[in-house]
């Protein structure tokens, strides 16, 4: 069990930098989806998008 | 409606079924080396996570001097996206490394050749997504990042070479056709390498995609801005 401290330190740390990654990309899309569906209701219905430009 | 994105989603699967298997690969399969013990279990994603760096710094060059000829947006989305997911698995690099070396060295970090130029490759990349996110205009922005990532990637050949270059602590990144390695690590080792392309190819898709969702919304941002200007003429008039 030479080092196992070591080696569990380095896969925690993969692990959780990747996990961070992926959710911040999820949280980027989920915002972007949300915006470009508001933008595409409002002038759907024929309303100036002031707010959002 | 979110639009599907099929290879993201095909390679995020992939990768999925890789890295549930990866650790046994890794920990079980491949057998302990005698004198770093579990330390060079390290290897296993350490060196995967540096090709991949390679792989995204690659796609931001050549997407960067694609960009400079054709001046193309698509390609500038390429590039930015490379030097995203590049950077992430550069990050890992610089962050398995040091906790590698510790037990091996007895030394967190030195400032020797490889791991020097390895930390400024990490700075230029971050200074490219800084060029990115502070700057205003979009067009001019995007000719400095082209730059700037064909500066960074003169400094991978430097890196891969530097243990043959000049007297590192950091081994050899290839030693010979096989990496000086048994069969059971190779095989957890190459297996480690394509889970780590499924996973590099699936962050790099969905980043894609990403890009060019928000790309499309200020396409429709600025074309809702151009009618509201010509409508405000038009009133005045």
């Amino acid at each position: 069990m030479q080092y196992l401290e070591y080696m569990t330190a380095a896969y925690i740390i993969i692990w959780v930098v990747i996990l961070l990654y992926f959710l911040s990309l999820s949280k980027r899309e989920k915002n972007i989806w949300e915006e470009l569906q508001n933008l595409r209701t409002t002038i759907s219905r024929g309303e100036t998008p002031q707010d959002n430009v | 409606m979110r639009r599907p994105y099929i290879p993201a989603f095909v390679f995020g699967i992939l990768a999925l079924i890789g890295l549930t298997i990866a650790p046994y690969m890794a920990l079980m399969y491949a057998g302990i080396e005698k004198d770093m013990g579990f330390a060079q279990k390290i290897f296993y994603y350490h060196v995967p996570s540096a090709f991949m760096m390679y792989a995204g710094f690659s796609i931001c060059f050549i997407s960067s001097i694609l960009y400079l000829y054709k001046r193309d947006k698509k390609y500038d989305i390429w590039a930015f996206c490379g030097a995203e997911v590049g950077l992430l698995f550069c990050t890992l690099v610089l962050l398995t490394g040091p906790i590698w070396a510790k037990p091996i060295w007895g030394a967190w970090w030195v400032w020797d050749a490889q791991l020097t130029l390895h930390l400024v490759l990490w700075l230029i990349y971050v200074a490219y997504m800084m060029l990115h996110s502070y700057s205003e205009d979009s067009l001019q922005s995007a000719k400095f990042r082209a730059v700037l990532s064909i500066i960074g990637f003169l400094d991978m050949p430097l890196i891969h070479y530097a243990t043959k270059l000049w007297r590192t602590h950091h081994p050899e990144v290839i030693r010979g056709e096989n990496f000086g390695l048994p069969l059971d690590m190779k095989i957890a080792f190459y297996f480690c390498v394509v889970t780590f392309l499924m996973l590099f190819l699936a962050l790099l898709f969905k980043r894609v995609s990403l890009e060019k969702a928000r790309d499309e919304l200020e396409s429709i941002k600025a074309d809702i801005r151009d009618r509201q200007t010509i409508l405000g003429q038009v009133g005045s008039e």
